[in-house]
This record gives structure tokens, sequence and C-alpha cells, in this order.
């Protein structure tokens, strides 16, 4: 299919780098597509852009036609089936990347054309937070001269553990009663929230980081839609936002076992940091009902 | 020759790197403060301000003097191409200084070297920098340095807030005829130049009081035809300046020109070190290790008929006496600290070396030297008055 590839890009000198930051499995796959399906914006899927940047000091500006063409690459193609980095199978990667499938089609039967690219960015939510607690002097630097702003998608932490726990590729470790899977759920529930913390630090040096809420895509996908527009100060384009409703997949809530709660919240660290996951308007509810029923 | 690489080039990490830690091994109070070789060549103000660029930052200036306020009145004022990362004049320096000097005005700044838009920001009278989205409509006066004038014009929005502000005042232009366009004033060489900045001046301070003062001729800048450090090896007397250890330090440019340097050096039998681009940081500790520091840069050769190098106000701040070439711009303020050199002229080299060769405690009674005489705030508030006092109504 051959969308947008003839088509001549014009990129703003005034454009703005969006720097995904957050944990994995928060639905920013999907957001991702949705927003590199905007006229004015190019978002990348999984390119590594800040990473390759800092590891081999090259300057975020200068590579920045890598994004644009990954961007155009993804809307083409479908990052459901495409993806520069991923050796798994076709099968697997659309079981674990369910949202944001077939953006390219969407796009093309909406009438949505590419205008002035004023937004560009890379999809990477938990490898830019872990590039910015291994460099974060490199990254500061790498950022200094760019217009950037911080765009992280959250999520309630129950659901962020059971999705990640969901795409291991071993099923019996997927097994909740299995000895094992509670030690694996351990580590992940560490490493979203690592990735996270490190987010928020990244949105406290930003004058105005654009935190948008998972919850608030599955309720109302179309209000989520217009907010962006609002924030990103993009005129309103009714196209787009009905694009994002049309697109949103709805998926009910996965329900955490007292046992895999008690993994989540008796990590070192999870009060403070579910805390400052609320001051962003994340309740989540399993774990207010699980702490009420076994108070700390 | 042992620093030739496979395909016969210098090999600048060799070089450095020795460079480096023989001066480690030769001064042990430069160890002691610089204890690893990454540290020198990694803790660049760009790496280490990176903050000031991307998020608001409180700024904690150490300022010397009281800054006097020089207008109470709400003004609107925009410094043009003033870097975020370093707190030097032409930096930080000087809109943070506006800002208290001005404390009722509006004090913006841009950083303009990249291809894209300017990234603005605001300065407050508390020490305050955050980033801006854009430009205000219009500025009561524009400071601008470089070619940022002309960068400006060529932007239909940029071009518009020039066209509406007040007048504007072009305090750097390097002597070059390309970015003397459109301002109202522009300052002489001579009337602008930078000194020791605050954050340098703190680093330093306290080597300046633990260092003794070495036999060292330190040439600071690139390595390149345009700085003329090859003349300067080819005029110098290796007899009159035997026992004292030429530094050369700034990145290695030119590679072939390193190799004439070193060719001449040796054939010398001079005592050298290359120690590459080091941190600004490191460069103020060297100052303050060195009796003489040697600029015999010579600018014409890149359409410059002159110039004031940010090194030699660096120096004179370490407590350095400067040898310059005449085609440097010395201040007639800053003249007691300089001796001034013909390189055209046989001999005139020597002359003047001779002077202050193993002489440094004489030089500087001789000549009346106080250091520290004329600092960074003096120059910040010269600044301001000389490019606002003929349009604004200014207290001093």
């Amino acid at each position: 299919m051959v969308l947008v590839a003839d088509v001549e890009l014009t990129l703003s000198n005034d454009f703005t780098y969006l720097l995904f930051i957050g944990a994995g499995r928060t639905g920013s796959s999907a957001v991702g597509q949705m927003l590199n399906a905007h006229p004015n914006i190019c978002v990348s899927n999984e390119t590594r852009h800040v990473r390759k940047c800092i590891e081999n000091d090259l300057e975020i500006c200068d590579t920045i036609d890598i994004v644009i063409q990954a961007a155009i690459n993804d809307l083409c193609t479908g990052v459901e089936k495409y993806s520069i980095s991923d050796s798994q199978s076709l099968s697997r990667r659309k079981k674990i990347q369910r949202g944001g499938v077939d953006m390219g089609s969407h796009f093309e039967s909406a009438g949505l054309k590419k205008e002035l690219i004023q937004y560009v960015g890379d999809k990477k939510q938990g490898g830019n937070s872990r590039v910015f607690f291994e460099h974060p002097y490199i990254f500061m630097e790498k950022f200094a001269n760019v217009r950037w702003r911080p765009i992280s998608i959250v999520r309630r932490p129950s659901q962020i553990m059971l999705s990640s726990f969901n795409c291991i590729p071993d099923a019996k470790l997927r097994d909740p009663h299995d000895t094992k899977s509670l030690k694996l759920l351990d580590e992940i529930c560490k490493k979203f929230m690592s990735e996270m913390v490190a987010s928020f630090a990244i949105c406290e040096l930003s004058n105005n980081p654009l935190i948008l809420c998972y919850e608030d895509l599955m309720n109302d996908s179309y209000g989520f839609a217009r907010n962006i527009e609002e924030s990103l100060k993009l005129k309103h384009n009714d196209k787009w936002c009905n694009l994002v409703s049309n697109t949103t997949t709805k998926f009910e809530d996965r329900i955490p076992t007292n046992k895999q709660l008690n993994v989540l919240v008796s990590n070192p660290g999870f009060e403070s940091f579910y805390q400052r996951l609320k001051k962003y308007g994340i309740v989540d509810e399993y774990v207010e009902k699980y702490i009420k029923e076994f108070p700390r | 020759m042992i620093y030739k690489s496979k395909n016969g080039e210098i090999d600048e990490a060799l070089l450095c790197n020795e460079g480096i830690s023989h001066i480690f091994s030769r001064y042990s109070a430069l160890k002691n403060r610089w204890p690893t070789l990454a540290e020198v060549q990694r803790n660049m103000p760009k790496m280490r301000n990176a903050k000031n660029a991307i998020a608001p930052v409180e700024h904690d200036v150490n300022y010397k003097k009281k800054i006097p306020t020089l207008s109470e009145e709400k003004l609107n004022i925009l410094f043009s191409h003033f870097s975020p990362f370093k707190y030097e004049v032409e930096g930080l320096g000087l809109p943070l200084y506006a800002a208290k000097a001005f404390p009722n005005s509006t004090i913006h700044f841009t950083y303009d070297k990249h291809e894209t838009n300017p990234l603005i920001f605001e300065a407050t009278k508390e020490g305050k920098t955050s980033r801006i989205n854009g430009y205000l409509e219009k500025y009561d006066a524009v400071i601008a340095r470089s070619n940022v004038l002309v960068k400006m014009q060529n932007r239909a929005t940029d071009k518009l807030v020039l066209d509406n502000s007040g007048p504007k005042v072009l305090i750097k232009h390097m002597s070059l005829q390309s970015n003397m366009k459109f301002a109202d004033l522009y300052f002489n060489e001579e009337d602008f130049y930078p000194l020791l900045d605050p954050e340098c001046r703190d680093s330093v301070a306290g080597s300046l009081d633990k260092f003794n003062k070495e036999k060292i001729i330190l040439l600071p800048g690139t390595l390149w035809s345009v700085k003329t450090q090859l003349d300067f090896i080819r005029q110098v007397d290796s007899k009159l300046i035997k026992g004292y250890h030429i530094i050369f330090v700034g990145p290695l440019r030119d590679k072939g020109y390193v190799q004439k340097i070193i060719s001449e050096c040796d054939k010398k039998d001079l005592d050298y070190s290359f120690l590459g681009n080091v941190s600004d940081l490191f460069l103020m500790d060297l100052f303050a290790l060195s009796e003489i520091v040697a600029i015999p840069m010579d600018p014409k050769d890149c359409g410059q008929p002159g110039g004031y190098p940010r090194v030699l106000g660096e120096a004179i701040g370490c407590r350095c006496i400067c040898v310059c070439a005449k085609t440097v711009t010395v201040p007639p303020a800053l003249s007691k600290y300089c001796l001034s050199y013909d390189h055209h002229l046989e001999n005139e080299l020597n002359n003047k070396l001779s002077d202050i060769i193993d002489k440094y405690d004489d030089v500087v009674k001789d000549r009346g030297i106080v250091w520290d005489e004329i600092i960074f705030e003096d120059i910040c508030q010269k600044t301001l008055v000389d490019a606002l006092g003929d349009h604004l109504d200014l207290k001093v």
C-alpha cells in the first residue's frame, strides 16, 4: 500500500521533539500510531533514536530525517507487521501489539493528508526513560539544542504489571500460581516502576509535560484526541479525532490476584511511586481495594 | 614520530593523553585537583550546564560586587544569541546581570546557533532562567552578538520583532563586515572585553591560592594557521626560554600544522606538551599554574582585521602575564597585563620575552599590577551602560 511515501513533507523550523517517556505496556504504541496519523505529527515506532544519538554522539536535529522516514514507513506498512528490531513472529507481535493496527488504511480512508510537520518523535517509552537514568548528563546535553516536550502515557500499575506478565512467551511462567512467575512478576514491577520514576524526573525538567492517561483513551477516545490537539496547540481536526475514536479497541481489565497485588505493593518505594502517579490522575481501584483489605 | 597512526597522521588521542599524563606527573597540584583524564576531557560547559537549556533553573552566581540598579523602569530587553551553557558575559552572564540591574524589566535572551528557530529564555531578577515559547511583539532595546541580526532578518517572525523594536546594538561582530548589518550601534573590538566568568572564577579560586606559579608558557587555542603558534615557535629563542615548559592546549584542527610545530620544537630541543581539547575549568587551573600565556593569533587569515580573544581576559583573571601578537586587540584597560610584539619584525618577540622570562614577580611589581582590579561585574555594567546609555535614561 502506497500512502504518503511520495508526498514531500515539510518540517517546520519551529518543530518540537516529542520525547516519549514512561513505561512499556501502557498503550503507548497505539497512541504513538494515532499521533503518527495526525497531519502535523510524525512519530516512528521504536527506532531507538534517542539512544542511538546518545551512544553515537549524534545530534537529535541532524538525524531527525531518519525518524520522519521511519514514521512514514510505519504508516505505510503498519507497526503490527513491521518493526526494525523485533525478532518475534508476526502472530506473537499481533498478540502483544493489539492497538493501532493498520493505521495507514484508516489514515487514507479518513481522507487525511500530511501537512506541515510540527511535532516529531520516536515512540519508545521505557527505552527512553532507561537511557535517561543510564546517561543523565548526555541525555540533557542532547536535548539542550532542541525544542522538546515530554509525552508520557500512564496507566494503572496493576494493569501494566499484568499486561507485561501476559507478554512472557513461556506459558508455564504465565501461570499465576507458579512460584517462579511471582519472582518474574517482581522483576516486571521493578522495571516499570524505575522507568516511570525516571519519566517523572524528566517531566519535572519540563515546563509543560503532556501526560495522557490510558484509561481516558478507553473511556472517551474522541475527548482524548481533543485533549491532545489542545495541549499541542494544533487546530481541531475532526477527521483525526474520529480516526482515534474509531481505531481505539476497548479492552477489558485484567483482574489481578491478591498474590500478584502483594508483589506489586510490597515493592520498596511503591507507596511514594503510587502517590506521584495519583498526582497525574491515576487511581488503581485494584490496588486501593487491596490496601484497604490488607493494610500495611 | 611515536604519535603517528597507521595512515601516517598524528594520532590525536595518543599525543594528548600522553601530554595530560605528563603534566599530571610533573605538576602534582594539578593531579590532586583532577584525578582522571576522563574528567579533564569530558567536563565541558555544554554537558555540565545542559539542564540550563532544557529546564527552569535557579542560578547560584557568586557576584563579587554589588549590582547597581541602572533603571527602575519597566523595560523589555532582548539579548540575542547568548549561550545558556556558559556563565561568561556572552552567555548567561550579561542577561542574568541585566535582570538584576533592571529589576522591573523583562529580560529575554536567545540561543540562535542552529538551523532551526532559536531557543528563547527569560531571566529574572531572582537569578532564574526558563525556556519560553516566543518573543514579545517588540523590545525597548536589542543587544546582539555575532551574525544573529542577519539571521533574524532572514526569518519573517524575527524580522517583525526587530522592526518593531527600539535600538539594536551589536556588541561583538568579530570585525567581520558581513556581521555589521541591521544595528543602530556597533561596538569597537576594544569596547567589549569579556573577563573571567563567575563559574570559572569560583572554580579556580582555590587553585590560585594553593598553586605556585610554574615556569610554563601556555599557548591556548585551536591548533591551526590562524593562531600562528608555529610562527611563535620558529621565532622564539630556545636559549632564552630554557627551563620553561611550553604547553599547547586546544583542539588539533590542522594535523599537518601540528606536525610542523612538533618538528620545530624537536629541532630546537624545546620542552613541550600537547593537551588537546580540555574542560574550561581545567584550562583555568592551567592558567593558574602558568606564569606566561602567549597569544600569537593573526585573525587576518580569516578576514578579521583584529580581535579580542576571550582567553586573554581569562588568563588575566588567573594572574598570568600575556604576550600577544600586535594583531590581537588589547583594550587599554588591560594593557598593563600584556606585552605586544610585532611578529613580522625579527627578534621583537624575544626582546619582549626577555623582559618577563624569569622575572614574573618583578614584572607584576614594576607594572603596578593589582590582580582582580577589573572583573566580570565591571565589564557587564560597562557593556550595558555603553549599549543603552544613549537611548535609555540610566542611573549612571
